[in-house]
């Protein structure tokens, strides 16, 4: 066979096997979550419709598409000191990274848009979520940056990156909905930024305006200011450790 | 001085470091803890001590099972090192995080006891063989499923393994793969295993004892060793070495 048809075929199996992992994945994802799901629905003495346990996974899963794995592009510029590219610049490092991140999500976010036009057709509650979807990116933003920001005084990062990760995935709702919580942890729960990054996003989707009450105005305003403020604190710190060790 | 304090330094970022190892491994059953007891007091479909010794079972398993079980990337270079110097067992056995583990291993079996001890839980011999058999049947498969998905796909990337990890994960804890933390998710699985484990049908099955069910399983692992280790030594090692690793 010719080698530029060889080049093809090489190159066309490996962008199959670059999606078709990616399909798995997200495909596997889901399946695990709707048997997870189907299994608890079966203990539950009062039961709720199994179409909100499905339209849970899906929101969940489609509006979560953004990894907080991009955050270790942070660690690394600190750790590597890379940094010190952006500190002699005009444009601030995390005013650039957010932008950065946001670039890179757009295609994930689009990709949500669509789904949730496809599998809850209801203009008004999209258009709801899509207004407050900006704020909760923020405050993802700012808490994933609190604790990366733990690199400046921690060589290894890893195992910290994932005890925040395990805390997230648990406290945003992606493994259990806020239902299963006590209600006085969900009192708590619904105060804190993981609310925000998870669980409310659903509650948006769903229940459209009743969901914007002034507690969640309240928690969403509150959460952005203290956050702001932990990561101000912070990161000049850190940047002051980080340029007294010369990068 | 400077010497001594930048060996302090090494040793207290060792020492973090580690620290943080343990917590990170301590924070996936501190979740699914929470899980079950969220679950369990919410749904009140199984009492929280049983939920809670699942889970440490659970754990239990994936800990030992995760001792022996050969990892991805190990195909890329590692096998130079373990793989083509050495015979198959130890490639199996060798992993760097072994030592480590142990710890973990240790710290789950005395959470395990204390609930046995504490809830007067009596320990049944024949619950414990078909739970080691059990263990023996899903590393051999696994590592049989994974030497052949690796020989068709010529590379280790195992879009079975995935399935595998999955399937894995419903049954028993974590998968690995995936969203990296999903994996505490697939934890909430196996509390919902509490929930079968209340039924009658599962608990004589798994109590009463029955010497057949143990020499089938007995055959079944001896199989499954020939097996595997016959396909490493014919035919994986074969293309391997043709590939060049």
């Amino acid at each position: 066979m010719l080698k530029e048809v060889w080049g093809f075929v090489i190159g066309f199996k490996k962008s199959i096997e670059y999606k078709n992992l990616y399909l798995q994945w997200t495909f596997f994802y889901d399946l695990a979550l709707i048997i997870l799901y189907v299994m608890i629905y079966s203990m539950l003495d009062e039961k709720r419709s199994m179409w909100f346990y499905l339209s849970y996974i899906l929101i969940m899963t489609y509006t979560s598409l953004y990894s907080p794995w991009k955050f270790r592009d942070v660690i690394n510029d600190i750790k590597k000191g890379d940094l010190t590219q952006y500190l002699t610049k005009p444009f601030g490092y995390l005013a650039f990274r957010f932008f950065y991140f946001i670039g890179l999500d757009v295609r994930a976010i689009i990709f949500m848009l669509i789904t949730l036009l496809i599998f809850f057709p209801n203009p008004t509650n999209i258009a709801i979520f899509f207004l407050v979807l900006p704020w909760m990116i923020i405050i993802e933003f700012l808490l994933m940056t609190i604790i990366v920001s733990f690199a400046f005084w921690i060589y290894e990062t890893k195992h910290l990156f994932n005890i925040a990760n395990n805390i997230r995935w648990f406290l945003t709702g992606s493994i259990l909905p806020y239902t299963f919580f006590p209600e006085h942890v969900r009192n708590i729960l619904d105060f804190l930024p993981y609310a925000y990054i998870g669980y409310l996003r659903f509650d948006v989707l769903i229940n459209g305006i009743n969901s914007l009450t002034p507690n969640f105005f309240a928690g969403l305003i509150g959460n952005i200011l203290i956050l702001s403020i932990i990561l101000y604190i912070l990161w000049n710190k850190g940047l002051k450790r980080f340029e007294s060790q010369g990068g | 001085m400077w010497y001594q304090e930048i060996k302090l330094k090494e040793l207290i970022e060792y020492k973090t470091a580690l620290f943080l190892w343990i917590l990170s491994n301590i924070s996936y059953f501190v979740v699914a803890f929470f899980a079950v007891v969220f679950v369990s007091t919410t749904t009140n479909a199984f009492p929280l001590e049983v939920g809670a010794l699942l889970l440490i079972t659970s754990y239990l398993i994936w800990d030992i099972a995760h001792l022996f079980i050969i990892s991805e990337g190990m195909f890329d270079n590692d096998l130079y090192i373990y793989g083509l110097t050495k015979p198959y067992k130890e490639i199996i056995f060798t992993l760097e995080s072994a030592p480590k583990k142990l710890i973990i291993i240790l710290v789950e079996f005395l959470i395990l006891l204390f609930l046995l001890v504490w809830k007067e839980i009596k320990i049944n011999l024949y619950f414990v063989a078909l739970f080691f058999i059990g263990v023996a049947v899903f590393i051999l498969l696994k590592n049989l499923l994974y030497l052949v998905s690796v020989s068709i796909n010529k590379s280790d990337t195992c879009p079975i393994c995935y399935l595998i990890d999955e399937v894995q994960g419903m049954l028993s804890k974590y998968p690995y793969t995936l969203f990296t933390s999903s994996r505490i998710f697939l934890v909430l699985l196996s509390i919902t295993m509490a929930n079968f484990y209340t039924y009658e049908p599962v608990k004589a099955l798994l109590f009463t004892p029955d010497i057949k069910i143990i020499a089938i399983g007995g055959i079944v692992v001896l199989i499954l060793y020939t097996t595997t280790k016959a396909y490493y030594s014919r035919v994986f090692l074969k293309i391997f070495e043709t590939y060049g690793g």
